[in-house]
């Protein structure tokens, strides 16, 4: 390899191997392998993994990532394409996945996020901040889950807006298989982003996998200016965005309703933490366009 | 400084006319480069930008577009073992004396070797009559061939590296035409494309 540097050029097949190498270790978490890439900043994947390590998935994984009917691309720590949003996170991500327009990650990016089992009145608001957010040039973000999440894509889509989808899954699986189509839409046609490994993914139980849904949800939220809970539950992962999304100092949006609903306590909590009350789109693009 | 990636197998598949076998090298990907909504790509719309607009008042832009490429070459890519290394830049579809003639990719590596006084650039490469414009036919590294000839007084003592320079790798049939053009007159010579970018279509 022609050294451009003392730095070696990213092999990007050579670097999911390796990703996917660390993760097939039962032992290694997001936090794990935060703390690895904290103390060595300059490093990749590939320099902690053997041959052996390698060897041993390397033939299983290209199967995932040639697989699939869109290709696959990745976005790697130390290279020009990263998001360094990312780096507000609490714990740092080295590797992502993508497939579609990257271009939509230098644009400004609301994430509007919710429960999977909506209100008539929840599914309205998301389709109304949505189609607005679209009209407005924003970029809208969710998860790709049933309810709010599905709403807020489906109708920036109507509206003619740009919508990222990051999942809590790997690329190549979709949750819930409704939204097969309209995951397919968005990664031929505006951007899909994952950081769940394949391979730990296709070795574990649907029950430990859940777990992956909140990590999405932390970066989510740090790949936004913002978060709009349109309506969650006391346990939602929405909760888990909300949190990040404080920490990573960006904004956090509350619909007014949820706080009428008393059998809840997060919006108080999180209006105390500096999460701002919003009853209308107006306000909301308001408080967006302060600094 | 930031990290260059290689098109691997991961990413050749965008890039119909390159093979397994070739090293290229990237800094920064697009998925298109028509997409209005981002400086991104007025980046490199700017470092592209005809010549027909020098001096306009858009014009600065290209100035500032070719030093923000030649800091991110000179950032990305210290300490080169330069005496080992020729730049060659790919040629623009202009010949030299024509009003359009852009030298971007020659300012590119003339800023880099300034700052690497050892690096050596060589324009190797030129075209004989202006090639035609890509938005009417896209040409495949054997159409250009007749475009492209090379200054056999610059063949001379070879390195073990060539490094091909050019803004963005889109098919790879320019990287491949000179590639191609560059082994006959450097067989034992290590020929590498280095990028900008990569862009999709």
């Amino acid at each position: 390899m022609l050294q451009f540097g003392n730095t070696t050029p990213v092999q990007p097949l050579k670097e999911i191997v390796a990703y996917e190498a660390l993760w097939a270790n039962k032992k290694t978490t997001w936090k794990s392998l935060s703390d690895l890439f904290a103390q060595h900043p300059d490093s990749l994947p590939s320099d902690f993994v053997s041959g052996d390590q390698v060897n041993a998935i390397e033939d299983e994984v290209k199967k995932f990532v040639f697989g699939m009917n869109f290709r696959t691309s990745l976005l790697i720590s130390g290279t020009f394409d990263f998001p360094t949003q990312l780096n507000d996170a609490k714990e740092r991500i080295v590797l992502l996945y993508y497939t579609g327009i990257l271009e939509y990650l230098k644009t400004r990016c609301v994430a509007i996020v919710g429960t999977r089992t909506p209100s008539p009145e929840g599914l309205a608001v998301a389709k109304e901040v949505a189609t607005k957010l679209a009209q407005d040039d924003f970029t809208v973000v969710s998860g790709l889950a049933s309810g709010i999440d599905t709403q807020a894509h489906q109708s920036t889509i109507a509206a003619g807006g740009r919508t990222i989808a990051v999942l809590g899954t790997p690329l190549n699986k979709v949750y819930p298989k409704e939204n097969d189509e309209l995951q397919n839409k968005i990664a031929n046609e505006h951007l899909l982003i994952s950081q769940v490994p394949f391979y730990r993914y296709s070795k574990q139980d649907y029950r430990i996998n859940k777990n992956f849904f909140l990590e999405r949800n932390k970066t989510m939220s740090a790949l936004t200016e913002a978060t709009l809970i349109v309506e969650a539950g006391e346990t939602s992962g929405s909760l888990t965005q909300a949190a990040a999304a404080l920490f990573q100092k960006r904004k956090l949006f509350i619909w007014d309703t949820c706080f009428k609903n008393k059998k809840i306590s997060w919006p108080q909590h999180f209006a105390e933490k500096g999460a701002i009350r919003v009853s209308g789109y107006e306000e909301l693009k308001e408080h967006l366009n302060r600094e | 400084m930031y990290r260059l990636q290689k098109i691997d197998e991961l990413l050749l598949s965008s890039h119909q006319y390159l093979t397994p076998e070739d090293e290229c090298f990237f800094f920064r990907s697009y998925t298109r480069l028509d997409l209005g909504f981002t400086k991104e790509n007025s980046f490199i719309m700017n470092f592209k930008k005809k010549m027909e607009r020098k001096g306009k008042n858009d014009w600065k832009y290209k100035a500032q577009a070719i030093l923000e490429a030649s800091d991110l070459f000179i950032q990305g890519t210290p300490p080169i073992n330069a005496p080992d290394v020729i730049f060659v830049p790919i040629p623009p579809s202009r010949m030299k004396g024509d009003p359009l003639y852009d030298d971007r990719n020659v300012q590119l590596i003339s800023n880099l070797c300034n700052a690497k006084p050892n690096g050596e650039l060589r324009e190797i490469i030129y075209v004989n009559q202006n090639m035609p414009p890509t938005h009417e036919h896209k040409m495949s590294p054997d159409e250009m061939l007749p475009y492209l000839e090379v200054d056999e007084a610059l063949c001379r003592d070879p390195k073990p590296n060539i490094v091909v320079v050019d803004d963005v790798i889109t098919e790879g049939a320019h990287f491949k035409a000179c590639q191609g053009l560059l082994r006959q007159w450097f067989p034992n010579s290590r020929i590498t494309g280095l990028f900008i970018a990569r862009t999709l279509h």
